[in-house]
C-alpha cells in the first residue's frame, strides 16, 4: 500500500508540474499582419459538397470556398461574379450565361460551362440524394430527374453554346432567378471529380476543389476546419487575412463565448442567451449588432377548427394577431435586439422589394380593442366553444420564452385559453407541422435563400409549397400563387415588385402565418480584431477580416 | 481465477445482446422522421429521400434494422453515420478524448477523494473535517453545469490561469479543470465514504491489537485501516469510471470537449439509431471490464474473498 501512496503521489506532483509549465507557455506572440483568423464553427451535417449543404455549419464554409455565378455585395445586390454576363431571353424564360475567362478551380483546372452544369446535374439526380435539389425545381427537366428511377439522367433545360457558354431553360419565366444563382447550391465544380457516368467522386466533400477566395486545407472532424487564401485565385474577392480557422463547437455558443472573452476564439456569429443581456457593455469582447434578412412568425395551420380561410378564420387570425404586444415581446424577451415587423420580410434595404408600407400591415400592431372586437364578430358568424389557442414550439430550439410571452399575450389581451407547449425537437415538429397534425400555432422562423421579397413568399404560402416547400399553414390561394408567377413572368425587377406587394396585401387580409419580430444579427469579436461586419445573409463578411 | 474471468467475458454476450437491442428499439421509437429532418427547410424529392431511407435501411422494420446492424458488428463493419463517416472512426476519435477525461476525474478522485477522506476519518470532529465535509455537502448540490461555468469565468475568463476550453487541444493543460469539474461530485462522494470507512474501523479489534504491538500510527491508518476500508471505495470508483464515460454529456458541452458524451447526444438528436447503438456497445464493454477489475480487485484487497472455487 505505501507504494501505491507514493506513486500516487509522484503522479499527482508531475500533474502539478505540468500545469505549471504549460500554463508559462499558453501565450503564443506573432507580429505578421497577415494572420490566421480563428472563427467559430459547427460540424457540418455533411461532407462538404455545396449542392449537398443547405445548412449553416457546411453552408458558410463552403460560401469561402466557392464562387457562383453572382455574388452578393453587403448591401444585398447581385452582381455577376463568376458570369461575365446573364441575358435573359424569351421573356425571361431563357438565361444565356457566358463565363469570364482565365478563372481556374484550387487545382489548376479552368472555370468552362461544364463546370456548372455536371455539377448541377449531379445534383438534381434523385438517386444522388442530395439536399440541395430542390433548388433546380424551376429549370427544365428537373421534374423528369426528381423522379423514382429517373430515366432521364440530365436536366434537359441546361444546354452548353461553348466552351465558356451555357443556357438555362427555365419551367416558366422567372425575373428573379439570375439572383438565385449565388447560392452555393449552384456553384461550380471542377469536371475532373466526376466519372463517365456523372457522378462526383465518394471522397470529393472529405477535400473539396473550389474557386473561391479560399482553398480547402484539412477537416479535423468535431475539431476544426482550415482554409487557407488560394494563390489561384483571380476572382473579385480581396482577402486581408491569411486563412480561416473554423473551430468547431459541439455544445453550442456559450463555450465559444468564453473563448472569445480569453482571446482564444476570434469571432463569434451568434451571441449565447445568457450573454444576450451583457454582451455590449463586456469589456472583454466587441459587440457587433446588425439589421438581418430573417424574422421570426407565428403559423397557425389550418387544420385547427374556426382558423380556416373564411370570414370567421380571418377575423380570428386578425384578432390574434392585434393581441400580441410584440414591442414589449422584443424588450423582454430579446433584450430589445429586434425590430418591430412591418411586412412579410424585414424591412431591410438589402431585400428587393421590401416596403414597410404594404396595405393591412396594421395588423402586425397591438391592439387590445381592435382583437376583442374581431373575434366577437368572428364568434357571432360562429360561436366558438371553450376558445383556445395553445402555440407550439421545439424544446431544443431555445423558442420557450419567446412563445411563452406570446401565449401570455393572447391569452390577457383576447381573454381566451392560450400556453405555450413543447414538442421534444426540431424534427419532431417539423413533422407534425408537414403532416398538419399540431394542435395549434406554432413558431416560424425563415431566413432568405436570395434577397427578394419572392423568397419571403413563394416558398412559404404558395400551394405548391404545401408540398415541395415549407407552407405549413396549409394557405392556398389562387389569386395569390396567380400574382407570384405573374411576378416571376414580369419584364423588370420594379414591376415584379408590385405584384409581390399585392399579394402581400392577400397575406394581410388571410393571415397564414404574422411575423412577430425582425431579428438582428448579432456576434462578438476578440480584443484586437478588425473589419466584422454580416453579409446580407447574416454570415460574417470574413475575407475582410483582419487582427493586429 | 482463469475460470472466473473466463465466466464473466461470456457473460457479457447476452449483456451487450440485450443492451443494444433495448436501445436500438428505443431510438426507433424517437418520434420523427429523421430523413425528413436531415433536409430541414429544403426538402428534396420523396425518390431522393428514399435513396437515403434505403442507404440506411430505414426502409425496413426494427428487427430487420438490427439484424443488418448485428451483421455489421460480425464482420466489423459498425456503418456509416448520416455524415458520411464510419462509426469506427467516429469511435475511434472520440473515445480517447472521452477516457482521457475520465482517467483524469478517477485520477482526481483517488488522489483528492481518498486523501482527504483518511485525514477526515482519522481526524474526525475536527475543523478541517468539518469544513471539508460542508464543503462536500456543497459540491454536492450544485449542478454540475453551474460549477462548470462558474469555474470557466474564474479560472479562464477573469483569471486566465487555464484555457476556458479544450476543443483540438487535448493535452493536461486544457483538460485539467474540467476532469476536476466532472469528478468534483465524485470526489465528493468518495471523501465520505472513505471517511466513514475509516471512522467505522479506528475502533475495530484489529485496530487495536495492531496499536498494542507497537506499531506506529501511520502504519497502522495506511496498511491495516485503509486496506480494510478501501473495498466499498473501490467498488464506487468502479462503477463510477462507466458513469464519467457515458455521463459527460454536460461537461463535454460546457468546455467544448468532442468526445464519446457529444457523439451520443448528437447521434440521438439527429436520430441516428447505428451511431448511438455503437456508441453504447462501447460504453457497455468498458462499464462490463470496468466491473470485473473491481471484482478482481476485491480480492487482492480482502484475502477472505476468493473466485473460481464454488
Amino acid at each position: 500500500m505505501k507504494k501505491l501512496v507514493v506513486t500516487l503521489s509522484v503522479l499527482a506532483l508531475s500533474v502539478v508540474g505540468l500545469v505549471g509549465l504549460s500554463a508559462c507557455g499558453g501565450q503564443s506572440s506573432s507580429s505578421s499582419s497577415d494572420k490566421v483568423i480563428n472563427v467559430y464553427g459547427c460540424e457540418p451535417q455533411n461532407k462538404l459538397v455545396p449542392g449537398n449543404t443547405s445548412e449553416t455549419c457546411g453552408g458558410n464554409i463552403l460560401l469561402q470556398l466557392f464562387d457562383g455565378l453572382v455574388k452578393y455585395t453587403n448591401e444585398g445586390k447581385a452582381e455577376n461574379d463568376v458570369a461575365e454576363s446573364i441575358t435573359p431571353e424569351d421573356g425571361n424564360k431563357i438565361f444565356d450565361i457566358k463565363i469570364r475567362q482565365g478563372l481556374v478551380f484550387d487545382n489548376g483546372e479552368a472555370i468552362t460551362a461544364d463546370s456548372f452544369i455536371k455539377s448541377w446535374n449531379y445534383t438534381a439526380l434523385a438517386e444522388n440524394a442530395q439536399a440541395g435539389q430542390s433548388f433546380f425545381e424551376p429549370i427544365k427537366g428537373y421534374k423528369e430527374v426528381s423522379e423514382e428511377n429517373a430515366k432521364t439522367k440530365t436536366l434537359s433545360g441546361l444546354v452548353k453554346v461553348t466552351d465558356l457558354e451555357f443556357k438555362i431553360e427555365l419551367e416558366k419565366p422567372s425575373i428573379t432567378f439570375p439572383m438565385r444563382l449565388g447560392y452555393s447550391t449552384f456553384a461550380p465544380l471542377p469536371v475532373s471529380q466526376f466519372d463517365d457516368d456523372g457522378r462526383l467522386e465518394d471522397d470529393f466533400g472529405d477535400h473539396p476543389i473550389g474557386n473561391g477566395p479560399y482553398k480547402f486545407s484539412e477537416w479535423n472532424h468535431d475539431m476544426d476546419i482550415k482554409l487557407v487564401k488560394s494563390d489561384t485565385y483571380k476572382g473579385n474577392k480581396v482577402v486581408k487575412n491569411s486563412g480561416l480557422d473554423f473551430k468547431i463547437y459541439t455544445g453550442g455558443s456559450e463555450a465559444a463565448y468564453a473563448d472569445v472573452q480569453s482571446g482564444v476564439l476570434d469571432v463569434l456569429d451568434s451571441v449565447p442567451a445568457t450573454q444576450s443581456k451583457t454582451f455590449q457593455n463586456d469589456s472583454q469582447v466587441q459587440a457587433v449588432i446588425s439589421k438581418s434578412t430573417n424574422f421570426q412568425g407565428l403559423e397557425i395551420p389550418d387544420n385547427l377548427p374556426h382558423f380556416g380561410w373564411d370570414e370567421e378564420g380571418q377575423l380570428r387570425r386578425a384578432a390574434v394577431s392585434y393581441s400580441i404586444d410584440r414591442q414589449s415581446i422584443i424588450d423582454k424577451v430579446v433584450d430589445g435586439l429586434a425590430d418591430h415587423p412591418v411586412s412579410y420580410s424585414p424591412n431591410s434595404s438589402e431585400i428587393s422589394g421590401a416596403s414597410s408600407e404594404v396595405e393591412g400591415n396594421e395588423v402586425l400592431n397591438f391592439n387590445a380593442d381592435q382583437a376583442k372586437e374581431l373575434w366577437s364578430k368572428a364568434d357571432a358568424i360562429s360561436k366558438f366553444d371553450n376558445p383556445k389557442l395553445d402555440v407550439y414550439y421545439n424544446a431544443d430550439g431555445g423558442g420557450k420564452s419567446l412563445l411563452e410571452a406570446v401565449a401570455n399575450s393572447i391569452k390577457t389581451n383576447l381573454g381566451i385559453e392560450s400556453s405555450a407547449k413543447s414538442v421534444v425537437d426540431f424534427k419532431t415538429l417539423l413533422n407534425k407541422e408537414a403532416e398538419h397534425n399540431v394542435d395549434g400555432a406554432f413558431r416560424m422562423g425563415w431566413q432568405p435563400d436570395y434577397p427578394s421579397i419572392e423568397n419571403f413568399l413563394a416558398p412559404l404560402y404558395t400551394k405548391e409549397a404545401i408540398r415541395t416547400g415549407s407552407n405549413y399553414s396549409g394557405f392556398s390561394n389562387e389569386e395569390f400563387d396567380n400574382l407570384l408567377s405573374d411576378g416571376g413572368a414580369a419584364s423588370s425587377i420594379d414591376e415584379a415588385n408590385k405584384l409581390f406587394a399585392k399579394a402581400q396585401v392577400l397575406l394581410f387580409k388571410y393571415l397564414p402565418c404574422f411575423p412577430l419580430y425582425d431579428i438582428k444579427n448579432k456576434g462578438v469579436t476578440a480584443l484586437g480584431v478588425k473589419g466584422m461586419t454580416f453579409d446580407w445573409h447574416s454570415v460574417p463578411v470574413y475575407t475582410d477580416i483582419s487582427k493586429d | 481465477m482463469a475460470r472466473y474471468i473466463g465466466v464473466r467475458v461470456l457473460q457479457t454476450i447476452p449483456v451487450v445482446l440485450g443492451t443494444t437491442l433495448l436501445i436500438y428499439g428505443l431510438v426507433f421509437l424517437m418520434p420523427g422522421d429523421p430523413v425528413r429532418a436531415m433536409f430541414g427547410n429544403h426538402p428534396p424529392s420523396e425518390a431522393a429521400m428514399n435513396v437515403v431511407r434505403r442507404e440506411f435501411h430505414l426502409d425496413q422494420p426494427f428487427i430487420m434494422q438490427y439484424l443488418y446492424f448485428l451483421k455489421g458488428v460480425l464482420t466489423f463493419d459498425f456503418g456509416k453515420t448520416f455524415q458520411g463517416r464510419n462509426v469506427s472512426d467516429v469511435i475511434a476519435t472520440s473515445l480517447p478524448i472521452t477516457a482521457q477525461l475520465a482517467f483524469l476525474s478517477i485520477f482526481f478522485e483517488i488522489i483528492i477523494g481518498v486523501g482527504l477522506g483518511i485525514v477526515t476519518g482519522v481526524k474526525k470532529g475536527r475543523i478541517f473535517d468539518n469544513t471539508v465535509l460542508m464543503s462536500t455537502l456543497v459540491i454536492i448540490s450544485i449542478p454540475t453545469f453551474v460549477l462548470g461555468f462558474v469555474c470557466q469565468f474564474i479560472f479562464a475568463v477573469k483569471l486566465g490561469i487555464v484555457p476556458a476550453t479544450v476543443g483540438n487541444y487535448i493535452d493536461i493543460n486544457h483538460m485539467l479543470m474540467p476532469a476536476l469539474v466532472l469528478a468534483s461530485v465524485s470526489i465528493s462522494y468518495v471523501i465520505r465514504l472513505t471517511r466513514s470507512q475509516i471512522k467505522d474501523n479506528l475502533n475495530a479489534d484489529y485496530v487495536r491489537t495492531a496499536r498494542a504491538k507497537g506499531l506506529d500510527n501511520r502504519t497502522v491508518v495506511l496498511k491495516h485501516i485503509l486496506r480494510n476500508s478501501l473495498v466499498p471505495v473501490v467498488t464506487y470508483i468502479g462503477a463510477d469510471l462507466g458513469g464519467l464515460m457515458g455521463g459527460a454529456v454536460v461537461t463535454e458541452a460546457v468546455f467544448n470537449i468532442n468526445g464519446i458524451g457529444h457523439q451520443l447526444y448528437s447521434g440521438i438528436s439527429r436520430g441516428e439509431g447505428v451511431l448511438v447503438v455503437s456508441l453504447v456497445t462501447v460504453l457497455v464493454l468498458i462499464y462490463i471490464v470496468a466491473n470485473l477489475l473491481v471484482d478482481i480487485l476485491y480480492a487482492f484487497l480482502d484475502p477472505r474473498i476468493r473466485y473460481g472455487k464454488s
